[in-house]
């Protein structure tokens, strides 16, 4: 069951968009929840170190994080740490926390990737997941949208259209 | 004095919850555009002094939206031995009904006397069979709770909607050959 505050998101994400909000205006509660859920939303979670490995050699990029691991100056070396690590580690995943996805964009501003190797590594990683799981990390039901949608519905009716 | 030789059961007027001033209601429970995860308490009916053991049940619920198949509307009769005094917080008149906390006031109301099983049809009256009850007291009020994910059906006239739960009761007669 979600909390309280994640209802509150759940009811501003149904009337920040147009078409959600009209299907919950005629009490359409089902295809509100099916539009919450459906994976729209792209996100960049995890990634497995296999992929990272495979990633380094198909952009041949390996010796060269490998080198900036020990040369690197200015943070790169640290930065390339980071990649170098994950591809050695016996960890099976990656996570592409916020701090992660900023190291990669520094890198591709300090040369290091290009902005397609960037692109290829996050495709990678890529996970399409619901409106819902990306606003408060679970799916929602049709029970909850009718508890959130309930303050709309003046004693438990949908509003007539005049 | 003779045994009689045969008990019979005969079918009494039915009391009928719906829409006030709706064709056949005879006790008010507002049900056009009910939303879905919303419920109903009706007006209190008031079944006399001496009342049939055994009464039939039918649900009507019209669609506006077709809901999922086999999502369902839970109907729950409740009874009071004087018209004041009511469990699970109903009140014996029309109004909007609060599940409560984890549908707690609900659940004090016990199982649903019929459930109707819902087709994929829209803007239709779905009817499940009847079934057998037996009230427990005098007074009786019912609760609608719609669990279809769609709303019931809003007519452009309330009185319109075709929602209905019906009460008949079938008093046994007894019968000399």
């Amino acid at each position: 069951m979600l909390t309280a505050e994640q209802d509150a998101v759940i009811y501003a994400a149904i009337h920040a968009d147009p078409t959600i909000e009209s299907f919950a205006r005629v009490g359409n509660d089902s295809e509100v929840a099916a539009r919450l859920n459906s994976q729209t939303v792209t996100v960049y979670r995890r990634i497995s170190t296999g992929q990272v490995r495979l990633w380094s050699a198909v952009r041949g990029l390996r010796q060269k994080l490998e080198d900036l691991a020990i040369n690197g100056t200015n943070g790169k070396q640290s930065m390339a740490l980071v990649f170098c690590d994950a591809m050695q580690s016996g960890d099976s995943h990656f996570e592409l926390l916020p701090e992660v996805l900023a190291m990669i964009d520094r890198m591709v501003t300090d040369g290091v990737f290009t902005a397609d190797d960037k692109a290829n590594l996050l495709a990678r990683a890529a996970e399409q997941i619901g409106l819902a799981e990306s606003l408060v990390g679970q799916a929602v039901t049709i029970d909850d949208i009718g508890r959130i949608l309930y303050v709309d519905r003046p004693n438990g009716k949908i509003p007539k259209v005049i | 004095m003779a045994l009689p030789d045969y008990i019979r059961v005969t079918q009494g007027t039915a009391i009928v919850w719906g829409e006030a001033g709706a064709s056949g209601v005879t006790a008010t429970c507002s049900l056009d555009a009910l939303a879905n995860g919303a419920a109903r308490q009706g007006a209190s009916v008031d079944l006399g002094s001496s009342f049939a053991r055994r009464y039939a049940v039918y649900l009507h619920v019209e669609t506006g939206t077709a809901p999922t198949a086999g999502t369902t509307v839970d109907a729950y009769l409740i009874c009071s031995r004087n018209n004041t005094d009511w469990p699970a917080k109903v009140t014996g008149s029309d109004g909007s009904y609060t599940l409560g906390t984890s549908d707690a006031n609900l659940k004090q109301a016990g199982p649903p006397v019929i459930s109707l099983i819902a087709t994929n049809d829209s803007n239709t009256v779905l009817i499940q069979p009847p079934v057998i009850w037996e009230p427990a007291g005098r007074y009786v009020t019912c609760i609608i709770d719609n669990n279809l994910g769609q709303a019931f059906r809003d007519e452009t006239t309330a009185t319109d909607n075709g929602s209905r739960l019906i009460l008949v009761p079938l008093p046994d007669t007894s019968e000399d050959t």
